[in-house]
């Protein structure tokens, strides 16, 4: 982690830690815009990050990992990340997005859109289906099938055909667009558009970050309720059944959080790692949820204690962007192009790989 | 107190390291192509005193040793590589293992100067074995209820008792012998001694206990009126649970606790290029191991990156392995699922694969036991979380 970034993050741990409560959690959940927690992460700068030179480049994954693991940490409800994600998409595509006021946000399952028409006359058409937070958001960046190949697209001012929440209530609605009229200025030029697979996999990668944020702030709530936590005459953390379910999750987390780093670190074309992060998040998820709720016993399972605010999370989270038996099906099919003679290679040095790493997630385009 | 201290911190991509890895491949390719040594299911338990030899000239015994002592002066991460790529190839280690991992580390920070000079190189030219003198018949996980006695006597120490489910004791030189020399005190952890044993000794038996699979690996050790120099005291009278603690962090903690089903993942993988009703399901499984077992990878490497700043991670090391030996166990599992016998033995079967789940399915209750039961792994976890 640069200095820039580690700056970033202890400013967004600051700010999430004081701000995001329990009571502002509940109102956005009732579909309550935070318009002015958004205006505080705005003026932090992280609603905006511009480039900062070549050496620290703050637009670059491991930052954005860093951010998407404190703004999972403390359940954020906005959607920073997906603004975030959505920006770098703009920027890789030379589109200048700084003109555009948040929040911006992505498709979140791969779509049909299709561009037709020509400069001055551009029409979108296709279903945009899941984009979170699509009701809040002033502009949707896709990628559309043109007839010169895949382009970077931004949908501004379209109204949600269909709203739908996810399991922690957050918005994700979709958009039918018919011949949709769209500005020169928001088509990206062929070529320089981010195929709909990078979006996807930079979602799963960011998704990734987020759970192993949560699954911190699980871990941290379950050995402290385990520790106040008083039957037969003690506090449960003494009981060995309860210590391992513990363990277990904090194993599972620490795997995440490793992978997920990994990952970032590779770098931008890192596929197999996106994946495998994603995989290994989603499959931990599970024990997750199952160890913080059997410790946390009936309080767990109200309203009123917070644990939930972070387990319906991971229980969204680890199905968005692939889960992990669609990336172990796309690890799978490229394991199986290898053989066993060059798995090992390919496990220490994925980079040696890439032009496998090219298919689609489970028919995702 | 919670502590928040398990932390991986990923490793920087060190390109240079890339060298290494084809010079460990090269250097395999060879000696598997003049047929000195064939992969196999056995993985690293293959014991081989020549291809050691062959290992030693190459420099990658004691590698991280100072060069005084024999060793090489290398980085904790590359001998993590020539580790990883060792077992990955399924290469026959086992000979100087436990004295490359544990019992040289071990004298370079507790023996004497004597001690050193006499046993690193020769453990680094790969002449000299040891294993390992921990558990015994009532001691397993409770190691701080040995009843093995060292007590003081002229010019040295006369040991009595029994070490159990010691490996290879049978054929190598050297023991580091865990004994009671004292009072336990109130915590067990005192008043107990680490010894340099050579186990050829008068008064030293080698019972053979065969396990599960016919094998001849693990062993009764029996002690009767053993003497052994003072010269051979490791460290200090009544510090051994210290020293034992830091000696099991290098048992814990390296690519031997993830890599042991390897052979077995590897033809998993072959079996994923063949079509058929079960290509969908084994191309799932193997995609999902692979995932995991690169996350394994990154674990390791983040430990060496820790051990090579100079610190001891302890609860990292045994949180990789309860990972990892819970990742060789379910290998077996996962691949007599989706490799049903029919494929395995029908009319275009898989006898490789066969064979090697044979052998890893009868080896596989070992895992989660040898080196630090998940139990008591799972122990150090909550105390470093807190919760004991």
């Amino acid at each position: 982690m640069n200095e820039l970034t580690k700056m970033i993050s202890d400013s967004a741990t600051k700010l999430f830690a004081d701000t995001c409560t329990e009571a502002l959690r509940v109102l956005a959940e009732q579909g309550e815009w935070q318009s002015s927690l958004w205006d505080m992460a705005a003026d932090l700068g992280l609603t905006m990050i511009r480039p900062g030179g070549p050496e620290e480049d703050p637009l670059d994954l491991v930052a954005l990992v860093t951010i998407a693991g404190v703004a999972g940490a403390h359940a954020v409800p906005l959607p920073l990340m997906e603004n975030l994600l959505a920006r770098r998409a703009l920027a890789a595509a030379g589109l200048d997005d700084e003109a555009l006021e948040g929040p911006l946000t992505l498709v979140g399952l791969p779509s049909d859109l299709n561009l037709t028409g020509e400069p001055g006359s551009w029409r979108l058409s296709g279903r945009l289906a899941r984009v979170p937070w699509g009701r809040n958001a002033t502009a949707v960046v896709a990628t559309a099938a043109s007839a010169d190949g895949p382009r970077t697209v931004v949908v501004m001012g379209a109204q949600p055909t269909h709203l739908d929440i996810n399991c922690a209530h957050e918005p994700r609605d979709t958009f039918d667009l018919s011949a949709w009229p769209i500005s020169d200025a928001w088509v990206g030029q062929p070529g320089t558009a981010a195929s709909a697979g990078v979006l996807y996999r930079e979602g799963a990668l960011i998704r990734a970050a987020q759970m192993a944020g949560a699954m911190q702030a699980v871990l941290t709530m379950t050995v402290q309720y385990a520790r106040e936590r008083v039957q037969f005459g003690r506090p449960i953390a003494q009981f060995q059944a309860i210590q391992h379910q513990v363990v277990e999750l904090a194993s599972q987390a620490a795997a995440s959080q490793a992978a997920m780093l990994a990952a970032a670190l590779a770098g931008d074309g890192a596929a197999f790692e996106a994946g495998a992060a994603k995989l290994r998040a989603s499959e931990a998820a599970g024990t997750v949820i199952a160890a913080a709720h059997q410790v946390h016993g009936a309080m767990g399972f109200t309203y009123e204690h917070p644990l939930h605010f972070h387990t319906r999370r991971l229980m969204a989270w680890r199905d968005e962007f692939g889960n992990e038996v669609e990336w172990a099906r796309w690890i799978g099919e490229q394991v199986a192009c290898l053989g066993g003679d060059h798995l090992w290679a390919m496990i220490v040095a994925p980079e040696q790989y890439r032009s496998l790493q090219t298919g689609a997630v489970a028919g995702h385009a | 107190m919670v502590s928040q201290s398990i932390q991986f911190e990923p490793l920087p991509p060190r390109p240079e390291l890339a060298a290494l890895r084809d010079e460990v491949r090269r250097f395999l390719a060879e000696r598997q192509s003049s047929g000195a040594y064939a992969p196999g299911a056995e993985g690293w338990a293959g014991y081989d005193p020549a291809f050691t030899r062959a290992l030693a000239r190459k420099g990658w015994i004691g590698m991280t040793w100072p060069k005084r002592y024999g060793g090489h002066e290398r980085t904790a991460m590359e001998r993590l590589v020539v580790t990883e790529e060792l077992l990955a190839a399924s290469a026959p280690v086992r000979a100087h293992w436990v004295a490359d991992r544990q019992s040289g580390p071990l004298l370079l920070k507790f023996g004497t100067e004597d001690q050193r000079q006499t046993y690193l190189p020769r453990i680094a030219a790969g002449e000299c074995f040891f294993c390992i003198g921990m558990s015994e018949a009532d001691s397993g996980s409770d190691l701080a209820s040995i009843r093995t006695k060292a007590v003081k006597v002229e010019g040295g120490w006369q040991v009595n008792g029994a070490k159990l489910w010691t490996s290879n004791a049978h054929r190598v030189h050297m023991m580091i012998l865990f004994a009671r020399t004292g009072e336990a005190g109130p915590t067990r952890r005192e008043g107990v001694s680490q010894f340099l044993v050579d186990l050829s000794s008068p008064g030293i038996a080698v019972r053979p206990i065969r396990n599960l699979a016919g094998e001849q690996d693990f062993n009764e050790v029996v002690f009767d009126g053993v003497f052994v120099p003072d010269a051979m005291l490791v460290g200090e009278e009544g510090q051994g649970w210290k020293q034992v603690t830091s000696e099991l962090v290098y048992e814990r903690s390296g690519p031997d606790r993830w890599l042991s089903s390897y052979f077995l993942l590897r033809q998993l993988a072959d079996q994923a290029k063949r079509k058929g009703p079960d290509a969908g399901a084994t191309r799932q499984a193997v995609g999902r191991l692979a995932a995991h077992l690169w996350t394994l990878h990154q674990m390791s490497g983040s430990i060496a990156g820790m051990v090579e700043e100079g610190s001891l991670p302890n609860t990292e090391a045994a949180l990789v392995k309860d990972l990892g030996t819970t990742f060789e166990r379910e290998i077996p599992e996962v691949v007599r699922k989706v490799v049903p016998e029919q494929a395995r033995f029908g009319a275009a079967g898989n006898p490789a694969l066969a064979h090697a789940l044979d052998h890893i399915s009868l080896h596989a209750p070992s895992f989660t036991i040898r080196g630090g039961t998940r139990e008591i792994l799972r122990g150090i976890l909550a105390k470093s979380l807190g919760m004991r």
